[in-house]
This record gives structure tokens, C-alpha cells and sequence, in this order.
């Protein structure tokens, strides 16, 4: 108990620190977006100050004390305030972030929970039959899918599935003749879209997963209570799955947490790709558009779900490895 | 009762050389007995245990010969045979015992995982059977929630000893078994476990480098060298005097505490390749006593009295070389 605690402690600190710097870093910078506007429509003409002081109330430019500033910030972020989008004007920031989160959560997240649960598998497969026929050929062709560039895979994949087969749309997340609501046209129509930047995300990334465990799996299976777990005339699924994987996964779920929390980042490269309406294909037209209350916003969610990763492979650690709660082995 | 028949063990090595590591083993140990198996390291005494267990990896090696157990051979059963007999006749028990837990299972777990897989089905029963078995190595029955961190060296050494005997096997192969605990621990561990040999009556093959330990332990002694059992006697005979030079140059490494100055002898030279065919008698090099026919043919194991050597010093002596 007094782990979880400790660790819930951390994780708030962190938080905190994170949250804190969010605030700074924008106020470090030269300038501030009105007058970068500004710059803009002054090579078109001059711009009165009665200009742009309506620009600074319209984008909301704060005043005050930086003092006063930052806990505005801070009670705006607990109201869950981001402002106003520069790029989507009049659309607040978390109405457009709310729009994206769910195409990025739902399919990043499932493929790369899917990529961990069948690479995983195979790996402990692979290195249960080490040496064998699917581990050697399994072995060589994870390492070059793993090493392939995403964006590559990406594209040969939209020329030959999109372009020249025309099997699957090359671009979006849903047909443009769709609007999104909650019916099987639509879900049907996301999912078709959906297929093609799975696939490559699923490519790339289980190689990754399966060596991992079948490398962990195989120092593992050199340990002694393996070979005292076979003596013992344990079945061989319970010393493959209870004694062998059940220890090798220990360090995976560590990376698995941190790959889930850099979900919501969204796979910047995918969607850009495949033009996929989620977060990361709005960072990318954050950063474009200089928009800075959704940039803030978006590397606030963005550090958030990091850290509650880390927090969630902290505690599942914790369940997983007896000698991580009671406070490191002896 | 094991015997053990012309054993073979050939680790398989990629690069051409293969190295035996087991030559031509045979010997047998009654109901009941405490047998030592007493050599330096690499002279194949840990894999003679773990081959007469089958716990080798078949893939890597060959092995030859016939382990019976009780008229069984071992070496010919199938694997879900194996597993059958596995634990419920023969249990091994690992060094220092560091890592023999699977960290993140409790202790019960463990227990209770192999009397699972042997069909004890009743869960009071077994706790019962296992807080006993606590007992009897001298440990709070209380251990039995904890996870295996959480114990000392000298602990975990007494649960895997409890742990071997949960079913009440009939031969239990110690490899090294105290060589990671200090002097005292050890000294507790071997004379518990000679009272529980006694009180339960099942078979031991203690393996261990160090011969004053098995000499102190064990009923009968096994000398090994380059993968060949030399001597093999009862622990007050070899006392009297040891047959095979190897054995006598082992002895010689102990002093004697009640003689005025100690002198501690080693024994010169190392012992020879074993992915090299050897030709003669293998401690050739290192033997004071060695004459012109050690160096060409291979002693046999020669039964005496109360025990065996190959040594051609006592072939010569039975009726000459060359027989």
C-alpha cells in the first residue's frame, strides 16, 4: 500500500513540474502571438494600436502579473480551459482536441495493445521452440520489419494498396461524404479507412514486441528454477507460461506502459501520411500555424498520459514483482 | 535402487569438437543409501547428476548407457513418462539454492504447483503436508507466505531440501548444495539432512568439490576424475587409506589438525581436455605413481572388497596388465 502511495505522490509532483514548465516556456519566448500576427498583416498595411489591442482580446492574450497569470492557468486547467484555437477559430481548444482524441486514441491504442499481446505471444512461442524452424525464420524477418522506416512502409503501402490496387482509401478517416455520428454507415466507413494505417503501425512496431520477449524469454528459461521447475515434472505450459513468461514479461511491461502513453501523441508520421484526423496530425497543424493555445494544450495531454503510463507501470509493476513492492530485493 | 550402466554424456559443440564430459560411468546406489560424488569442477560431476535426472538438454549432447531406476531405464523412458517420475522418485536439489524459487511465486505456490501436477488434489491436506515438511527442516511454517527475496540464503537452501522431499522420493541428487553458504549454515544443512535421510529412508547423491564435506556426510564416496568414477569406497574405508592416487592427492590437501606443523599439499598440473581423445589413464600427467602402461591403456573399473578403483597400480596386482 505504501507504495502505491508513494507512487501516486510522484506522479502529482511530476505532474506539477510538468504543467509548471508548460507555463514558462511559452513566456521565455520573444514576442507574443498577437504581435506575430501582427507582423503578418503589416506587410499588407499599418496596423492601428486599436487594431491590435482587439486582437490581443480577441485571442485572449493574458494580462496581469505573472504571478496572477499562472494560477489563472493552473484553475483553468483543473476547469479543463485551454482557450481559444488560433487555427480553428472560433472553436475553443478543447473542442477541437475532443474532436481528434478519440480517432487516436481508439486506433493507436488497439493496434499497439494488439501488436504487444500477438508479439509477445509469438515471442514466448519462438523462444520456448528456440532454434527451431518458426524461431530462426521468425527471428530474422521481425528484425527487418522492425528495422523497415515507418513512413516508407506508409507509403509503399498507400501506393500499392490505395494507388494501384485501390483496395483501401489513401487518405482521412472517414469517406467525405459521411459526417461523423454514431451510426454503421459511418463506423463501417472509419474502419475501411482505418485499415491501412493499422497495418503499418501493426508492421513496424511487433517486431519490436516479439523480440523483446522471446530475447527476455530465452535468458529466462536459463534460469535455475526452470530447470528445478522441470525437474518437478511440471506440466510444460506451466513452465513456459507460470515459471518462464510469467518472469520475462516483468521488464516488458515497463516498455508496453511507455508505448500506451505515447498514444495519445499520436504516431505524428502516420497521420500525417494518411492525413488521419488525430492528435498527431493536429500537433503538426498546430506547429504550422503557430497556434499556442493548442500547442499548450496538446503537450499538456500529451505529458499527462505519459506520466500516467509511467504511473500504471509503476503499479502494475508493483503487482507483477513482489520484490519491486516490498521495497527492492534483499 | 539406481544403477547406473556404461553412461555416456557428449556435449555437442558447434565447432566440430564435442566434449565428453560423462566416460563410461557405472555404479549403483542401494535404498537408502548416502552416496558422495566428490571431483574437481569439470570433471563432469553435475552433469552425471543432472544426467541420471534426464534434466540435460537432449539437443545439445548425446548420452549412452542405461540409467534403472528400480529396473526402469530413465535414459529410454518418453518425456510424459518422465515427467510422471520426475519429483515423485527422483528430486534434485540445486545450488545455494539462489535462485532455485521462481521470484515471483510464494513459497506455498511452489510447493503447492508440484503437488498439483502429481495429483494431490485435497488443498487441506496439502498445507498440512507442507507445513510438516517446514518443520522438519527446522523452519516456522509461517515461511510459507513469504516470497522467496524475503529469505536468506541459508533458508532457502532448507525450503528446497523440504521441497525435494514433498513427495517422498526415493533418491534425492544434491548438486553443491551448500557450496554458496558459510561454514556454520553448511555444517547445519548436512546434518539435518543426514537425520532426514535416516528418518525417511530415501537414497542421496550429495555432489560437492569438497571432499572433507562429503567424507563428514556421506556413507559411501565416489571420486571423480575427467568424467570417470577412479575409487569408490565406504567413508570409513577411503579414511583408512585412499586407493587411487587422485584420491590420496585430495586427501593430502587437508591437514591434519592434530599434527604439529601443517603442510598443505596441492596437486600439480590440470586436468586434461576432454574434447581431446585420451589415450591411457587421464591423471597420467598429474600421478607421482605412474608407470609405462598408464600411459597406454585405459584402467579398468576394478571391484574390491569393499569397493572399486581403476588405477593400474591394483590391476597389476590382480594378475597383471593386459588381461
Amino acid at each position: 500500500m505504501k507504495y502505491f502511495v508513494r507512487k501516486t505522490g510522484f506522479l502529482l509532483l511530476t505532474l506539477w513540474i510538468a504543467i509548471t514548465l508548460n507555463f514558462i516556456l511559452p513566456r521565455l519566448m520573444p514576442g507574443n502571438p498577437a504581435q506575430a500576427m501582427m507582423a503578418k498583416y503589416a506587410q499588407r498595411g499599418p496596423i492601428t494600436p486599436t487594431e491590435e489591442h482587439a486582437l490581443a482580446l480577441m485571442l485572449g492574450l493574458p494580462t496581469g502579473s505573472l504571478w496572477s497569470q499562472y494560477w489563472q492557468y493552473l484553475s483553468n486547467i483543473l476547469h479543463g480551459n485551454f482557450g481559444v484555437s488560433y487555427s480553428f477559430y472560433p472553436l475553443s481548444v478543447m473542442a477541437v482536441i475532443a474532436n481528434a482524441l478519440p480517432w487516436t486514441l481508439i486506433l493507436v491504442g488497439l493496434v499497439t495493445i494488439l501488436q504487444f499481446i500477438v508479439g509477445t505471444l509469438l515471442g514466448i512461442y519462438a523462444a520456448w521452440h528456440r532454434g527451431k524452424k518458426f524461431d530462426s525464420s521468425a527471428t530474422v524477418l521481425f528484425s527487418f520489419t522492425s528495422a523497415l522506416p515507418y513512413f516508407w512502409v506508409a507509403l509503399m503501402f498507400i501506393y500499392v494498396f490505395g494507388y494501384i490496387l485501390n483496395w483501401f482509401p489513401i487518405s482521412g478517416g472517414y469517406s467525405g461524404s459521411l459526417s461523423p455520428t454514431l451510426n454503421w454507415n459511418f463506423a463501417g466507413s472509419a474502419i475501411y479507412h482505418s485499415v491501412l494505417p493499422a497495418l503499418t503501425i501493426f508492421i513496424t512496431s511487433i517486431g519490436g514486441s516479439l523480440l523483446g520477449m522471446r530475447n527476455n524469454m530465452i535468458n529466462t528459461l536459463g534460469e535455475d528454477y526452470i530447470l528445478l521447475a522441470r525437474a518437478e515434472g511440471l506440466s510444460e505450459t506451466t513452465v513456459a507460461i507460470r515459471y518462464a513468461a510469467r518472469n520475462a514479461l516483468l521488464p516488458i511491461v515497463t516498455n508496453f506502459a511507455m508505448s500506451l502513453g505515447m498514444v495519445v501523441g499520436g504516431s505524428l508520421l502516420m497521420e500525417t501520411v494518411f492525413a488521419y484526423p488525430g492528435m498527431g496530425y493536429l500537433l503538426a497543424t498546430a506547429l504550422n500555424n503557430q497556434d499556442y493555445p493548442l500547442l499548450q494544450a496538446l503537450f499538456f495531454f500529451i505529458t499527462l498520459s505519459v506520466l500516467l503510463a509511467n504511473f500504471m507501470a509503476d503499479v502494475i509493476y508493483g503487482v507483477l514483482d513482489p520484490r519491486v513492492r516490498k521495497g527492492g530485493a534483499r | 535402487m539406481l544403477e547406473v550402466k556404461d553412461l555416456w554424456v557428449k556435449y555437442r559443440s558447434q565447432h566440430g569438437r564435442s566434449v565428453s564430459a560423462v566416460r563410461g560411468v557405472n555404479f549403483s546406489i542401494p535404498d537408502g543409501t548416502f552416496m558422495g560424488l566428490v571431483g574437481e569442477s569439470g570433471c563432469g560431476k553435475s552433469t552425471l547428476g543432472f544426467a541420471i535426472a534426464r534434466l540435460l538438454n537432449s539437443q545439445q549432447l548425446e548420452i549412452s548407457g542405461s540409467v534403472l531406476l528400480n529396473g526402469e531405464d530413465l535414459i529410454k523412458m518418453s518425456s510424459r513418462e518422465l515427467r510422471k517420475l520426475r519429483w515423485d522418485k527422483i528430486a534434485i536439489v540445486l545450488q545455494g539454492g539462489m535462485n532455485a524459487f521462481n521470484p515471483v511465486l510464494k513459497i506455498k505456490q511452489q510447493f503447492t504447483d508440484v503437488m498439483k501436477a502429481h495429483g494431490q488434489g485435497r488443498a487441506e491436506d496439502r498445507d498440512q503436508r507442507i507445513a510438516e515438511l517446514l518443520r522438519h527442516v527446522q523452519l516456522d511454517p509461517a515461511l510459507l507466505e513469504a516470497y522467496p527475496h524475503e529469505l536468506s540464503g541459508g533458508m532457502k537452501q532448507r525450503v528446497a531440501i523440504a521441497l525435494s522431499l514433498v513427495l517422498n522420493p526415493e533418491l534425492v541428487i544434491l548438486d553443491e548444495p551448500t557450496t554458496a553458504l558459510d561454514v556454520i549454515v553448511q555444517k547445519a544443512i548436512v546434518e539435518m539432512l543426514q537425520e532426514l535421510q535416516r528418518h525417511m529412508k530415501f537414497s542421496v547423491l550429495f555432489i560437492s568439490h569438497d571432499l572433507g564435506l562429503v567424507l563428514e556426510a556421506a556413507e559411501r564416496v565416489m571420486v571423480m576424475y575427467a568424467g570417470k568414477i577412479v575409487e569408490e569406497e565406504p567413508v570409513e574405508v577411503l579414511l583408512e587409506g585412499a586407493k587411487h592416487p587422485y584420491t590420496e592427492a585430495l586427501l593430502s590437501c587437508y591437514g591434519d589438525p592434530q599434527a604439529k606443523e601443517l603442510r598443505f599439499k596441492g596437486i600439480p598440473g590440470s586436468p586434461p581436455d576432454l574434447s581431446k581423445p585420451l589415450q591411457g589413464c587421464s591423471f597420467v600427467p598429474r600421478c607421482s605413481k605412474a608407470m609405462s602402461a598408464c600411459r597406454e591403456l585405459e584402467p579398468q573399473r576394478l571391484e574390491l572388497e569393499r569397493g572399486a578403483v581403476a588405477c593400474h597400480l591394483y590391476t597389476k596386482m590382480q594378475g597383471g596388465i593386459g588381461k
